[in-house]
């Protein structure tokens, strides 16, 4: 059982590493075991054969009320971009 | 190194005086602050001193003068430009200098003060393999994906490590694979001790994320060694 805001994978990176942190509360049902070999799909293919973990919510419907999506969620990106002076991302959005 | 302290006149005075007297109880103190006579020594012997605008002086100086403006100035700058070599150990009137930055350091590091952690932003991933797994960081581990900021320089390193390692006097590679042999008894002890010391409740205050991936890590380890966690943390 992972609550809202806890770490369901570490990532990785050259110096960095940090915790995924849960969107919402939930079992977790199963880890992506092809992640252990080839960490990149995530970035390939995140809404496909990247998929971290598979959860059941529990808290689901009072959860989904904090979330930002479609639009929203697109500005609130651009602002993040903007304020962290994020270059590689700025280049990336321009295309 | 600039003794200009305008950028922080915001800080309330009482909180900088509050971090000096911490610096200052610090049992090491003493010890490492008699006085100085500015002879300059340690800044002729400081490899930090040579390539960066910094001086082991300086600091001393600042905390013998008690001048509490500059003092969080260079806690919040200079002293993150010190090697932690220690060659200013060779003062005369045997002050350590570096000892000293070591007291501001951790004292930073406490209160989360943002150069500390902007200094060890870069740090994350080698605090995480250290206190994950118990060991230092193998001679094998330098290649290009884990340095990727050291530039290409990396790889011609790594892909004649054995050579380059071979020309160093002492034996180095052959830890790279014991180095990762820690028994279960001492990773759970070191894991206690990191809790009981204070250590947790630093990486806390300068990187949550780093704080949260290590208790997933030690919580499953100290469990099963039948530590009480509740009982030997603050959380």
């Amino acid at each position: 059982m992972r609550k809202k805001g806890q770490s369901l994978a570490t990532i990785e990176s050259g110096k960095w590493v940090g915790p995924l942190k849960s969107p919402i509360t939930g079992e977790i049902l199963e880890a992506n075991a092809l992640l252990d070999k080839d960490p990149g799909i995530v970035n390939q293919s995140p809404y496909g054969d990247g998929w971290i973990v598979r959860m059941k919510p529990s808290q689901l419907d009072d959860e989904k009320k904090a979330f930002v999506t479609g639009d929203a969620a697109v500005e609130a990106y651009r602002k993040r971009i903007e304020e962290q002076n994020m270059r590689a991302c700025a280049e990336v959005a321009a295309g | 190194m600039s003794t200009d302290t305008s950028k922080y006149a915001d800080v309330p005075y009482e909180d900088k005086l509050r971090l000096f007297e911490e610096v200052k109880s610090d049992e090491r103190y003493q010890r490492y602050m008699y006085g100085c006579y500015e002879c300059g020594i340690c800044v002729a012997v400081c490899p930090s001193a040579r390539f960066y605008d910094f001086s082991p002086r300086v600091i001393t100086q600042t905390l013998a003068r008690e001048d509490v403006d500059l003092i969080y100035k260079q806690m919040n700058e200079d002293v993150w430009d010190c090697s932690q070599c220690f060659s200013c150990n060779k003062c005369p009137r045997q002050n350590s200098p570096g000892g000293l930055i070591t007291i501001m350091r951790e004292v930073a590091v406490k209160h989360g003060l943002k150069s500390a952690k902007e200094a060890l932003e870069g740090y994350g991933r080698i605090i995480y393999k250290i206190m994950a797994t118990g060991t230092q960081v193998a001679p094998d581990m330098l290649q290009p994906s884990a340095f990727p900021d050291w530039g290409p320089h990396v790889k011609g390193i790594s892909d004649n490590l054995e050579w380059w390692r071979r020309a160093l006097p002492p034996e180095t590679l052959h830890t790279t694979e014991s180095s990762w042999q820690v028994s279960e008894k001492t990773l759970s002890e070191l894991y206690l001790i990191w809790h009981m010391t204070g250590v947790m409740d630093m990486i806390k205050e300068v990187d949550e994320g780093l704080h949260m991936i290590l208790m997933d890590v030690m919580e499953e380890k100290l469990e099963e060694a039948g530590f009480d966690l509740d009982a030997n943390t603050k959380d």
